[in-house]
């Protein structure tokens, strides 16, 4: 991170977020920095596949031993390799912005620890402190040091989100949050793992605010495993190639990864991008909005992004900076550089960040952050999302437009219920079905349905099966929301809609996902991406219906009282005939919904993703009884439509006060 | 330059790319200068509610549209009275 023209000396991870400045060495820790510049061609690919297959195996050791769902279904988690000095070598195929908060709280460490625990072989520390750097509290962080002949050679990194690590709110998001007190605890850099072996004092005070302590046990170990197969792979590399090979392929793989992007960014003009987004209802109780910004400046081959003009921190929608600048990478690795397979640490070195502080984006520690999974992560992922496409789609380069998506959905929508079985067994059920996903418009395709989420690449939808069998609870269906997908010329990928009922036991739902702003914005004329609902009904007729041999395909089939949800609401108890339906939303489209070629809309029509009374009144395509193109209807329908837009239209002046026009100065 | 899918940015104006219509010079706001639609956040898609039960404050669609051929070239979500985003300003190469 370039510290130029940014003093980072007050973001020092107490009060403010820890921002690290120019990074040398620091004093109690002894730094590998020798390297081999004279790498033959096949022994540098051997040993960068054979780092890249060390992360995977790290993720893929998670996956066998984790067993929180959310870790173990969702693949909630990330795995990173760092060199001596914490730059990336390496991010994991999961989820993406984890990464962005590993090479800070590892020069953390390595500047608050190093002396007073100190830095030693066979330590490993623990942390979810996002004042330190991570995403919130449940995502919790364990990095080891990677000796070699005494000094740190290398570092090994996991974050893995775990079910319950305590705060107000069963599941550890907090939307009642007033601040970091209602949160769960936030626990500094401790060493959990001294010469290998588990410190038992440090793992009790862990799990102590913990609803489910066994969890946080069993995935410590996973996350520790990880590490240690990941630290093993390292030393038998060093053992077969010598460690100056190693590391030489280590600064090839980030100096060619900086070339790669350079050379990307001189297709593209310099210029400014900028997104704005609104948050509402920043805690339970409260019923503001919240406008957050992000702005990309492209100076030459440097890219510089601000949160000017985002709102002051506000009850629990806020977000560590370190998830902020995650959010960031994730974009920009997925977007800007997908073929360099997660070799971000090239790509780091030419982008710098310039945090407002005590704002939404960037909070001081006193600050609630728990929930910013579900918020604010998200709108972030998809802000960058949109400023990065959007620079990417003023380029003349076809490779780099082409490579442009619109934004993904700004909400991670999911249900958070917890109770007791019919047996008198306690559960956390955190449903994240939501991760069966939605991807954004290209300027050559539609986004999808069903297709993951881009930041999350190896991410799994849960199997219903595996939810009914954890829960007391009954699927009636899992199915595409038709019409949620923004319209354009190409169209965002649908999201989704799930339903179900109580199947005994009982439980409450302390987070559910309702939200009236569209928040995923649109590109050059396209719409913007759907909303969450939560639908709950309670008394409802369903089991009456199963008892009649009826399985009602939607909520509107089923009669039963109606309980109004807002976003961040109270938790509501779900009686023994309670039964809700939620959706995950869209991603946004592209480009001028008329403009769209009539044939698609025609299919989409066929496929259930778009509607009739779209077709006709968003897209201006007429369909006949049969539901081909109706082609001179069409041409009518669409003439008509652009003569009402221009007749409905009106100034800028006549919407906005004259002086405030345009926010920020200058013109596009 | 070809920005996005229907816009020609020259030295000095900016046009739209289906009918060539000018839209604003280089040095000025582009959308401030386009004809604009605004309506409730119920325009923005199907799946849309009012935000009354939702938010104090009251929220706007806005669609800019080109003035020679009525192409929809940008939409924003408002509350409103808020300014219009600038979405991008490029230096010329």
């Amino acid at each position: 991170m370039s510290t130029e023209e940014f003093d980072p000396s007050r973001w020092d991870g107490r009060d403010l977020p820890y921002i690290p400045g120019e990074f040398s060495d620091p004093d109690g820790v002894a730094l590998h920095d020798d390297y081999d510049a004279d790498i033959d061609p096949v022994t540098y690919e051997v040993v960068r596949h054979s780092l890249w297959n060390i992360n995977r195996e790290a993720g893929e050791t998670i996956q066998n031993l984790a067993v929180s769902p959310i870790a173990l279904i969702t693949r909630d988690f990330q795995t990173g390799i760092l060199t001596e000095s914490a730059e990336f070598v390496f991010f994991g195929q999961y989820l993406q912005y984890f990464s962005g908060t590993m090479d800070i709280f590892t020069k953390w460490i390595m500047e608050n620890r190093a002396e007073d625990p100190g830095i030693e072989p066979g330590d490993m520390f623990l942390h979810n402190d996002p004042t330190v750097g991570t995403p919130h509290q449940p995502d919790v962080a364990l990095v080891a040091p990677v000796f070699h002949e005494e000094k740190v050679f290398a570092w090994v990194s996991n974050l893995i989100h775990q079910n319950d690590v305590g705060g107000t709110v069963p599941g550890s998001f907090c939307p009642n949050a007033v601040d970091t007190y209602w949160d769960p605890p936030s626990i500094p850099p401790i060493k959990i793992v001294e010469g290998g072996e588990i410190s038992t004092e440090k793992e009790d005070l862990y799990r102590r605010q913990s609803r489910t302590p066994q969890n946080l046990s069993m995935d410590l170990r996973a996350g520790i495993a990880a590490n240690e197969r990941a630290k093993g792979r390292i030393e038998e590399l060093i053992e077969k190639y010598g460690a100056t090979t190693v590391k030489g392929v280590m600064r090839r793989l980030n100096d060619s990864g900086q070339e790669s992007i350079k050379e990307t960014l001189s297709k593209i003009p310099d210029g400014t991008w900028r997104e704005r987004a609104y948050q509402e209802r920043s805690m339970t109780g409260d019923d503001g909005v919240y406008p957050l910004e992000l702005t990309l400046t492209k100076e030459g081959d440097e890219l510089t992004f601000s949160n000017e003009g985002t709102s002051e921190q506000a009850g629990a929608i806020n977000q560590p900076f370190a998830a902020w600048r995650g959010t960031i990478l994730s974009a920009a690795n997925v977007l800007l550089q997908p073929e360099q397979m997660g070799a971000t640490g090239g790509l780091v070195r030419q982008l710098n960040f310039r945090p407002e502080p005590r704002t939404i984006t960037a909070p001081d520690h006193t600050a609630a952050v728990s929930p910013s999974g579900i918020y604010s992560n998200q709108v972030s992922l998809s802000m960058a999302n949109s400023v990065i496409s959007k620079m990417m789609l003023s380029s003349q380069d076809e490779e780099i437009r082409n490579g442009a998506m619109t934004p993904t959905s700004a909400q991670w929508q999911c249900h958070i219920g917890d109770g007791f079985t019919d047996d008198g067994e306690y559960f956390l059920a955190p449903m994240t079905n939501c991760m069966m996903g939605s991807t954004g418009a290209t300027p050559k395709r539609d986004g999808r349905f069903a297709n993951g989420h881009m930041w999350i690449p190896e991410a799994r939808g849960p199997n219903t099966e595996e939810y009914e069998q954890s829960w007391p609870i009954l699927y009636l269906y899992v199915k595409e929301h038709g019409d949620t997908g923004g319209a354009g010329e190409r169209r965002g990928g649908n999201g989704g809609k799930i339903c179900y009922t109580m199947h005994g036991g009982e439980m409450e739902l302390g987070v559910y996902t309702t939200d009236a702003i569209p928040k995923t914005p649109g590109l050059f004329g396209g719409y913007p991406g759907s909303r969450g609902e939560t639908v709950v009904l309670q008394d409802s007729d369903v089991k009456d219906r199963f008892a009649a041999g009826e399985l009602p395909t939607d909520i509107t089939e089923i009669d039963g009282e109606n309980v109004e949800t807002v976003g961040k609401g109270p938790a509501i108890e779900l009686d023994d005939d309670g039964i809700t339906e939620w959706w995950w939303a869209g991603c946004s489209g592209y480009g001028d919904p008329a403009h769209r070629d009539p044939e698609l809309v025609a299919t989409d029509v066929r496929q259930g993703g778009v509607t009739v009374e779209t077709a006709e009144s968003v897209y201006g395509v007429v369909l006949t009884d049969d539901g081909d193109v109706d082609g001179e209807a069409t041409e009518s329908r669409r003439e008509a439509l652009f003569e009402q837009r221009l007749d409905e239209a009106t100034t800028v002046d006549d919407i906005v006060a004259g002086d405030e026009a345009v926010e920020a100065g200058g013109g596009d | 330059m070809h920005v996005g899918p229907s816009l020609d940015v020259g030295e000095s104006d900016v046009s739209c790319s289906h009918c060539d219509e000018h839209l604003a010079g280089t040095d000025e706001s582009l959308k401030t200068q386009l004809p604009v639609r605004e309506g409730p956040i119920t325009n923005a898609g199907p799946t849309m509610v009012d935000e009354d039960r939702f938010v104090s404050e009251e929220m706007v669609f806005r669609e800019f549209f080109c003035p020679g051929c009525g192409a929809l070239l940008f939409t924003e979500t408002a509350r409103k009275g808020d300014p219009v985003l600038e979405e991008f300003r490029i230096e010329a190469e």
